[in-house]
């Protein structure tokens, strides 16, 4: 390698931006090449440098504050609540036929309004998670080493199937608490969508999968076996179906 | 990931979990621990339903289910978000305006963004905003001094009190924001926001190459700059 070729290289070597071999390569010219070594150095020195000087400008407080009232401002709509569409008779027929449909259905409702309740929840969960710096506490794509991690810490044993050859990549564990339960939550990734599958206890009887989509996210849900599944992506709702097929017959 | 740089780019690994994870541990400074510690107070979620009255997450095209999302994908970006704009406009006041702007802008795009790089996301079009600030500025005033890339309220306008920096820190402060934008930018999300070149060619929309060759050009300046540039004879062609 010529200094012509390894210049622009330092500084990928630098950040950590090389392979292990475009790395080996870089670190046998250095030691070849007294100039390019010093170079080396003194970029080294610079970035400690720059860490050191703590350069971060942080927002004030303030700042929050003021979007979010911005925000709020911008998006709230007018109330529309008594404007004149109420008042027409087709519109006041269709919420009498809607308050009695209501007023049948209360019990379905509730059991419904607490999934709705739960998958908001869920939905959070996964949010936050894919902001954090660690998604998983337990890294692996290995099945064998997941599912163990989750054994002393739930009283249940999730399952962890090997889904690589369906393009449904394991990428760890972690442990999550959903609506007041310990949830064992495992990461897969299909392409660049990551999906959690939430699992935990459940005393309901067995149940087909039922999809929901918020906000672009689908969350598709099913009991078996005594445990209760949330599987949550932003993949379209037929890759969360292949993949929620692939567990429920694992 | 598209490559301009030939022979170099055989050499960076895709993977931007090693500049992900192992500069940030170098670093060492703020940025670590705000990643760590991100989606705030729900803050904008609790005025929502203070001011609205509603907590009605169901149906997909449900504002309340738009309004908490948004919060819990982009608001953890905010600190980033201003970091950058401020040393791009290089003033406080500029700065919360553009994260402002770039907020609102980022929740009307809400539908073109899925999934996992909101940071990155976020970060452009902070950049963008930014960037488009600076260039209706330089329209519409005439430069009042001949340095490149003056701008108002600069923090740091005049070669005088570069002379008479009372601290290393200050030094280096003033090298990088004397930067043209373009390397300026590239170094902050480097070196102070610890993004990977994956990340950073995200950001300002350009290949990884192009990212490496900025960060040498950057540093080769803040070198000469700082005065730890030294003319080397080197021992191979």
């Amino acid at each position: 390698m010529t200094c012509r070729e390894a210049e622009p290289l330092l500084n990928a070597r630098l950040d950590n931006e090389l392979d292990m071999a475009g790395a080996a390569s870089i670190d046998l010219h250095l030691s070849d090449c007294r100039a390019c070594s010093a170079q080396y150095a003194a970029l080294e020195n610079l970035r400690e440098e720059i860490a050191a000087a703590d350069l971060a400008y942080t927002p004030g407080i303030a700042l929050e504050q003021k979007l979010a009232a911005r925000f709020l401002k911008e998006e709230k709509s007018p109330s529309r609540f008594w404007s004149a569409s109420w008042l027409q008779p087709s519109v006041m027929a269709a919420v009498a036929v809607a308050v009695l449909a209501a007023i049948v259905s209360i019990p379905m409702l509730r059991t419904s309004r607490d999934n709705d309740a739960v998958a908001a929840e869920i939905l959070d969960n996964h949010l936050r998670a894919l902001q954090a710096v660690h998604q998983v506490d337990v890294p692996s794509s290995d099945q064998h080493a997941v599912k163990p991690w989750f054994q002393g810490k739930t009283a249940f044993s999730p399952p962890v199937p090997d889904l690589t050859k369906d393009d449904f990549i394991l990428i760890g564990g972690r442990l999550e608490v959903i609506h007041q339960q310990p949830a064992a939550a495992i990461v897969y990734r299909r392409r660049q969508h990551v999906i959690d599958l939430y699992v935990s206890p459940s005393a309901g009887a067995d149940s087909k999968t039922e999809l929901r989509e918020l906000g672009g996210y689908h969350l598709l849900r099913w009991t078996q076996d005594n445990l209760s599944y949330w599987a949550v992506s932003d993949v379209d709702a037929g890759d969360l179906r292949t993949f929620a097929e692939l567990i429920r017959g694992r | 990931m598209p490559f301009c740089y030939g022979l170099s780019a055989a050499f960076i690994s895709g993977d931007s979990r090693h500049g992900k994870f192992i500069p940030r541990r170098e670093l060492g400074n703020k940025s670590v621990a705000s990643r760590v510690h991100n989606s705030g107070a729900d803050l904008l979620w609790k005025l929502h339903i203070r001011e609205t009255g509603r907590n009605r997450r169901f149906g997909k095209d449900s504002v309340d289910t738009k309004v908490r999302i948004f919060e819990l994908t982009m608001w953890p970006h905010m600190r980033a978000a201003y970091n950058l704009a401020r040393w791009l406009v290089r003033n406080d006041h500029d700065a919360e305006d553009i994260v402002q702007e770039s907020f609102l802008k980022a929740y009307k795009a809400q539908e073109s963004f899925r999934g996992s790089e909101a940071k990155t996301w976020m970060l452009s079009i902070v950049r963008n905003t930014a960037m488009d600030f600076l260039r209706r500025y330089k329209s519409s005033t005439t430069m009042r001094f001949d340095e490149p890339g003056y701008e108002p309220q600069d923090d740091s306008p005049d070669p005088e009190r570069m002379l008479l920096a009372e601290s290393r820190r200050d030094q280096v402060r003033q090298a990088i924001s004397h930067l043209e934008p373009e390397f300026r930018e590239a170094i902050v999300l480097r070196e102070i926001e610890g993004l990977s070149y994956k990340e950073i060619a995200a950001v300002l929309n350009i290949p990884m190459g192009t990212v490496m060759s900025r960060l040498s050009r950057a540093r080769n300046l803040l070198l000469v700059e700082l005065g730890g540039s030294k003319e080397v004879q080197h021992d191979l062609p």
